[in-house]
Parts: C-alpha cells; sequence; structure tokens
C-alpha cells in the first residue's frame, strides 16, 4: 500500500464521498432485482415470524438482524459471479473508495431491511411484535450489536476471498467445535467446558449491564454506538488492507 | 504538461513460470503504440499493471506525467481501457451498465456515446449476456472513447471481430487521434492491425522488451533472408537474430541487411519483414 493510498483511506475513513455515492448507486443498479427479490422473502418470512408467539422477543431481533446481515452477500455474491471486481477496479475510484462502499451499502442494506420487518409487524394483522419494542433503543443496540459482528468478520474474508472467504471464516470453526467437543466428551470436562462458555456469556452480559448501570443512559448508548462504530472501522481497516493485497 | 503519455521504467513482476524482467519503454502524447509479442509474452500482464490491478515488484509507471500508485483514481479518469474479455454483469442492459459507469467520469459525453452506439451498432435495450464477443468489446469501446479519456489501453480488441468491425475498430481509433492529445496504447497479436495504425512497435516476449521504435524504423531495418538449409553454418547464423528451418529451406530475420546480401550474394532471397515476420522469427532458434 502506497502512501497516498493510505492517507486516501485514512483522510476519507467514514466521511463519504462523491464516489461512495456513485459506488452504492452502481450496486444499486447492478443488483437491484436480485435485492428486490431477496426483500419479498424477507419480508414474507416476516409476516410469518411476527405472528409466532416468543417468550423471548430478542428472538426475533436476532433472526431478524442475522438474516438482514447476510442479506448483503447478495451484491458481492453476483460481483464474483460475473467477475466484476477488475471492472470496478478500472474505474477512477480508489480501493478504500470500494472497501468504503461495501460497508456503507451493506449497512444501508440491513437498515432498510430492519424497517421492512418493522413495517410488517406493524401492518400485520395478529403480530407478536410490539412497535415500542422494535424501536427501543436497548433493542436497536442488540440488534447493531448482532450486525457489527456478523459483518464485520463477514465482509473482511469475502472482500479478499470472495464467496469461498465464508469458508475460510467458517473453516477453523467447523474444525474446532467438533474436536474440542470430542476431546472434552473424552476427558470427561463437557460439562464444566459447558458451564465455562455459558458462564463466560453470563459475565459478559453482566458487565455489559454493570456498565449501563455505572454510566448515565445517554452515555451508555453514546459510548456503546462509539464501540461499535470502533468495530466496524477496525473492520473496514482490515477489508482494505486486505482488498489492496488482492490482484485482478 | 508532461510530454509523454506513458512511462515504463525498468518494472518487474514475477509468477511462478513467469516474470516480466526490467520492462522500460515509454510512449510520446498523440500517438499509437502497438504493443506485440506472441500469447504468454506478458502484454495483459503489462496493462494490468498500468491500471494497478496487479502490483509491481520493482520499477515505475508514470501515466500522463503522474505515479499510477500514487494517483491512481486520478489517472483513471483519464483512461479509457479495453480489456481483452469485456466483463460486465450479464443480466443487466447496456443502458444500465452505462449508466452505472458514467457518472463516474466528469467528461462524460453522452453525444458522443450515442454517435458510438450507432455507429457500432449497439442496441441498449439488450442485456448484456445476449451479446456476441464482438459486440461486447464495441459495447467496451464505446464506453471507454465516451469519457475524454487522454490515453486510450486497447487489450487485444480485435481479437474474435470480424474483418468489417476490425476495420472499423482501425478507422475509429485513426478518428480519435485527430485530437493530438490522445494516446493509444493497442496490445495485439494481429500485426497487421498495427501496420495502418501504429505509430511505434514495442514487442514483447518472454517478459522482455526485445525493441520499442518507431513502426516505421522497425519495418525498414528488418529483412527476412530465405534460403537453401546448406547455408545454415555457424558463421551464417551469426548474421541472424531468429531463424526458422523448413523442409526444404530456411527463413531468418536480420537487421544486418546489407553484410547479409554480401555474403549471401544470389542463393538468398532478401525481403523486408513485417511485424508478423519480426514476431515470429525473432529469438527463433533451430
Amino acid at each position: 500500500m502506497t502512501t497516498a493510498q493510505q492517507d486516501h483511506g485514512t483522510a476519507q475513513a467514514w466521511g463519504l464521498g462523491r464516489n461512495d455515492w456513485l459506488l452504492i448507486r452502481r450496486d444499486w443498479i447492478l443488483n437491484r432485482v436480485s435485492i428486490l427479490m431477496a426483500a419479498f422473502v424477507f419480508a414474507t418470512f416476516q409476516v410469518l415470524i411476527v405472528q409466532v408467539p416468543i417468550d423471548l422477543p430478542y428472538i426475533w431481533v436476532f433472526i431478524t438482524c442475522m438474516w438482514a446481515a447476510f442479506l448483503t452477500l447478495g451484491p458481492l455474491g453476483r460481483d464474483e459471479k460475473f467477475r466484476g471486481a477488475a471492472w470496478s477496479c478500472s474505474l477512477p475510484v480508489s480501493r478504500p473508495d470500494l472497501v468504503r462502499a461495501r460497508y456503507v451499502g451493506a449497512w444501508g442494506l440491513v437498515g432498510t431491511a430492519y424497517l421492512l420487518a418493522l413495517a410488517m409487524a406493524v401492518v400485520v394483522p395478529g403480530s407478536k411484535v410490539s412497535v415500542s419494542f422494535a424501536i427501543d433503543l436497548d433493542t436497536l443496540l442488540v440488534g447493531a450489536t448482532i450486525v457489527s459482528v456478523i459483518l464485520s468478520f463477514l465482509l473482511p474474508s469475502v472482500i479478499r476471498f470472495g464467496m469461498k472467504g465464508i469458508l475460510v471464516l467458517m473453516l477453523p470453526l467447523n474444525i474446532l467445535l467438533p474436536i474440542t467437543f470430542v476431546v472434552s466428551k473424552a476427558t470427561g470436562t463437557q460439562d464444566s467446558l459447558e458451564g465455562n462458555f455459558l458462564a463466560g456469556l453470563q459475565a459478559l452480559a453482566l458487565m455489559i449491564a454493570g456498565i449501563r448501570d455505572g454510566l448515565s443512559r445517554p452515555l451508555f448508548y453514546v459510548v456503546a454506538v462509539l464501540l461499535l462504530y470502533a468495530v466496524n472501522w477496525a473492520s473496514y481497516r482490515l477489508a482494505v488492507a486486505l482488498f489492496l493485497r488482492r490482484e485482478f | 504538461m508532461d510530454s509523454l503519455a506513458l512511462e515504463i521504467d525498468r518494472v518487474c513482476k514475477s509468477y511462478e513460470g513467469f516474470s516480466l524482467k526490467d520492462v522500460s519503454f515509454s510512449l510520446p502524447r498523440g500517438y499509437i503504440m502497438g504493443l506485440i509479442g506472441p500469447n504468454g509474452a506478458g502484454k495483459t500482464t503489462l496493462i494490468k499493471l498500468i491500471l494497478n490491478m496487479v502490483h509491481r515488484e520493482g520499477g515505475s509507471i508514470r501515466v500522463l506525467g503522474l505515479d499510477n500508485l500514487d494517483h491512481d483514481a486520478r489517472i483513471k479518469s483519464r483512461i479509457g481501457f479495453v480489456p481483452d474479455e469485456p466483463r460486465y454483469h450479464e443480466d443487466i442492459t447496456l443502458e444500465n451498465l452505462k449508466a452505472a459507469t458514467a457518472p463516474f467520469y466528469p467528461g462524460w459525453d453522452e453525444t458522443r456515446f450515442r454517435a458510438l452506439v450507432a455507429e457500432f451498432e449497439l442496441t441498449l435495450s439488450k442485456k448484456f449476456k445476449t451479446l456476441s464477443h464482438g459486440t461486447k468489446t464495441r459495447f467496451s469501446l464505446a464506453l471507454a472513447l465516451s469519457h475524454g479519456a487522454e490515453l486510450i489501453i486497447l487489450d487485444e480488441p480485435t481479437s474474435g471481430l470480424d474483418p468489417v468491425f476490425r476495420r472499423k475498430l482501425l478507422d475509429v481509433l485513426s478518428g480519435v487521434l485527430q485530437d493530438e492529445r490522445i494516446s493509444v496504447l493497442f496490445s495485439t497479436h494481429i500485426t497487421s492491425d498495427l501496420e495502418r495504425t501504429a505509430d511505434f512497435v514495442t514487442f514483447l516476449q518472454d517478459g522482455q522488451v526485445m525493441f520499442s521504435r518507431p513502426k516505421d524504423e522497425v519495418v525498414g531495418s528488418w529483412g527476412v533472408v530465405k534460403g537453401g538449409r546448406e547455408l545454415l553454418d555457424e558463421e551464417s547464423r551469426a548474421f541472424f537474430e531468429g531463424v526458422r528451418v523448413r523442409a526444404l529451406g530456411f527463413e531468418a530475420l536480420t537487421s544486418k541487411i546489407e553484410p547479409a546480401r554480401q555474403m549471401f550474394g544470389d542463393r538468398v532471397v532478401i525481403d523486408q519483414a513485417s511485424l508478423d515476420d519480426i514476431m515470429v522469427l525473432m529469438g527463433r532458434r533451430e
């Protein structure tokens, strides 16, 4: 990466310029049919899921946000299918521009999908998802966290390795988890492993609750949003570094 | 304003089994340069290096006076590029592909684009996947020529084109150069395309520049020697830059036309070498 490219990438880290909007507009023109089809399937699913009585309302947030995050793979997959990366790289935009547009486009898509889910919750008769819950700051924060975690891992690996990047991402998990399971079963530590995992999750939840109680509500949300921003920014910088290494 | 459209200095790039070695040449503004060489010589790699699509390992590339890495986006707005195999989203119409591309270029000229669409007989409502290879190239060329590019880079644009459109393409290129700000780098292995259009010729072979000179100088300074096989020995081979032996005789490339004439006299025929002869014979040892 040259100094100029680094400077460009840093200076425009998230301040969107003309090129970013042009790239997002271009993605919309090239992918709108597939995006609209995916949105139709997503909306149909929402019609069903908002009617299901679920004891844990966050399950709806989890499923909705996870699905919305994976919707962003559509344009990336089509770009790979048609080998459009070389065309993209011949346009008068920098590689950091291309990556940034992917991130912003992904969040735009997720946001639109969430609004669509919200609309379904409002208009579908017998919906069990209340609007007040769906737009509650805690709910939105949980949703944004789920999306941030997924996109932060997904986008760098797909931008660098293409759709097989998902395999690159999932392969270690698919190897490590069974090995851990077999070893813990063989050594008789399975129960304590599961216990430790759950205890870890509980500790994390308690820690977040502690921070929330320790801070005023507005400050907590500001800190949380800044943390999520930092996670996304770090992921974006990683994706830029990986994309700069790619050759076409 | 820099007088060179393209300045390539000791550029290196290695892949497994192939490398570009210290490639250097320059293209003055307002001229057409033919980049010739057999398949696998490194022409496409060199073009990708110019466009920063692959990473160079050494040397420097200046496009329109600017370093191609430091001014990547700025340079690309002034380049019109036609790849060897145009790739766009297949299920999108040409109209939409144009709409997705045009706003990136401040100098986009819609009138010029419409004129080229008519000249190249393109139907904008058609989807890209329905086009033949030749029509895809025409569309790509129409995009490349519609944004006021100062350097046009064409990677094997005539391969797969019918003779009628090949001629039309060459005429369009000649017309483009009425504007003396515009330069063209034209990679091809169909050397006859260059005989009507190119001002300079750069010959790449096995990743190395064999020569980069004005076309007329190249064509005038090489000869093809044809004679019987019995004339080939160590002494005669020293005159030749490449030799092809056939059943009834040999063909050899030489830049020492007069000394060869004096040595062989009437026993051989010496013709002026075409670019094709040079490409086929140079470096060949049989």
